[in-house]
């Protein structure tokens, strides 16, 4: 679903991925291990676009919706990203799109979905404001559906619906920052560092989310430090080690 | 006690005028963190607006206001699209210096189409007068108040409960997550000086027609209202209007003890005082509710 081919990502002068190729296959899990400052973070950011490639190329095969959604899962988003030839855009189109140069906002209507280090949640938006801002691609009438199945996924974030984001504990934005990525309903889903500062049972529940999403079909590539954790649940592993992936 | 109540309503009613005001300078501060000082002379926009139609199309104030939310809507949009966007991403200073040059485009471009002389609406454009009790308050007064609660909840009501408006208030909040949830940050920018701009221009009329219209009418309502965002607590809406009501209120009431010169001096020793003492504003809570 996923191709990187040779990716370069530099911030001013310092390189920090260095010739990065990977390649993500439907409904598969795979982590991105490595250390702190090894530019798994980077590689995240560039897949999502919010970063942009000095050279390299990232395609994107949409495939058909996972499976774990209700109804047909087949979300059309509001707008078409630019660029995008009509027939390639439609979500069961098979062929490769070279995204590399799209903004973050085309790929979220691809079904690319970056849940950021640091949770990034809308700290004055309510929790269930910040689900709907989740679903701001989405013209479906399936959001509220949407929003109660996340609720059921995280029950805390239902007792909290009605308030401020930054009132939540750091497991709290973490679950909230997951569900609203899921609310654009993705097909690939990049976690960064999704249990960093968390309680060991709260790592649990973010193990046993990626599970679950995984067996429905989401493909899911998630970064850490936790090694041994992030094997146990994932299909396979790639390490970064100073921006380059370690063969 | 008849002149007190007067004197307040009368306080309130010029908040009301600078909480509108206000309420565009925080919108617009909350997605660009600038604060946008040609906002004063599209309110003047659309105080000329709204005489053109009071005194040459001979409309009532509603469609005044309309018309001059609509015309000044059009060009917040003219003035973001083509005076600040091509600067994004340069650092503050090149936006104010911006901010300036449009505040003055606009100014001479209304001396050019209707002279440097004041304009006045039609004598008692916004109705007459109203009693209550021993109280007699002019009506163009009463309406300002209504105005003010009136537009303030509808925006309320945009930001919190439409698609669009809680994009405003994600760009405001975070434009890297913003992007993440697929909202184009210059889309929201754009909502922000509409919104912004439209509000000016129905407080134009309301204030062209307590006052005088004039092409550098806007400045002195402009700084009030900038202290009032402050006071309030800048980027924060109910701040926005919290603030303007008090600096109305605060003047008004310093007029009537201690004569009218003082009015002026009162809000700025107000925002001097809020900027050493407490910078963040009334609002400045820790939950930051009702923030852009």
């Amino acid at each position: 679903m996923l191709k990187v081919q040779g990716l370069n990502v530099a911030y001013g002068q310092v390189k920090a991925v260095r010739e990065v190729s990977l390649q993500l296959n439907r409904g598969e899990t795979v982590a991105l291990l490595g250390v702190n400052g090894a530019g798994k973070s980077t590689v995240l950011l560039a897949l999502a676009g919010i970063l942009k490639p000095e050279s390299g190329k990232i395609l994107y095969r949409c495939g058909d919706n996972y499976s774990g959604n209700k109804g047909n899962g087949i979300i059309r988003p509001r707008g078409k990203p630019h660029g995008i030839p009509a027939g390639q855009f439609d979500s069961t189109s098979g062929q490769w799109v070279d995204i590399t140069t799209m903004g973050a906002q085309e790929r979220v209507r691809l079904g690319i979905a970056l849940v950021p280090e640091g949770r990034h949640v809308f700290p004055t938006a309510t929790v269930r404001e910040n689900l709907l801002v989740g679903a701001h691609i989405r013209g479906d009438n399936e959001v509220e559906a949407d929003v109660e199945r996340m609720y059921r996924l995280f029950p805390a974030l239902y007792e909290k619906q009605r308030i401020p984001a930054m009132s939540l504990s750091g497991g709290q934005q973490q679950m909230l920052a997951i569900a609203r990525a899921l609310m654009s309903r993705p097909r690939l889903l990049l976690l960064d560092e999704p249990t960093m500062g968390l309680s060991p049972k709260l790592c649990e529940e973010v193990y046993r989310f990626i599970e679950k999403s995984s067996a429905e079909g989401l493909t899911v590539l998630v970064s850490g430090e936790d090694g041994r954790s992030l094997r146990q649940i994932c299909s396979r592993a790639l390490t970064v080690v100073n921006g380059a992936l370690r063969t | 006690m008849g002149g007190w109540a007067e004197q307040l309503i009368n306080g309130l009613a010029v908040g009301a005028v600078y909480a509108l005001i206000a309420l565009g300078y925080t919108l617009v501060f909350g997605v660009l963190r600038l604060f946008n000082f040609a906002h004063c002379d599209v309110m003047m926009a659309g105080a000329y607006i709204g005489w053109l139609c009071a005194e040459r199309l001979r409309l009532g104030l509603l469609p005044a206001a309309v018309a001059a939310a609509g015309v000044c809507a059009l060009l917040g949009l003219v003035v973001e699209r083509f005076g600040y966007r091509p600067l994004y991403g340069a650092s503050g200073m090149p936006l104010m210096v911006v901010a300036l040059g449009i505040s003055l485009l606009l100014q001479y471009t209304a001396m050019l189409l209707f002279g440097a002389g004041a304009r006045v609406y039609p004598f008692g454009y916004t109705g007459g007068v109203v009693r209550i009790g021993s109280v007699t308050l002019p009506a163009s007064k009463l309406t300002a108040l209504l105005l003010c609660v009136a537009l303030t909840a509808g925006l309320e009501l945009v930001l919190k409960y439409t698609r669009a408006g809680r994009a405003v208030r994600a760009v405001a909040d975070d434009k890297t997550a913003a992007r993440l949830c697929g909202i184009y940050e210059n889309r929201a920018v754009s909502l922000a000086f509409v919104l912004g701009s439209a509000l000016a221009g129905i407080s134009g009329v309301v204030y062209g027609s307590m006052y005088l219209v004039s092409p550098l009418m806007g400045l002195t309502p402009g700084l009030k209202a900038f202290a009032a965002s402050v006071i309030g607590g800048i980027g924060s809406i109910p701040g926005a209007v919290l603030g303007g009501l008090a600096l109305g209120l605060a003047e008004a009431l310093a007029g009537a003890a201690f004569g009218t010169a003082t009015k002026d001096m009162v809000s700025f020793v107000l925002l001097i005082a809020f900027l050493l003492l407490r910078p963040g504003g009334i609002m400045n809570s820790k939950s930051g509710t009702g923030r852009v």
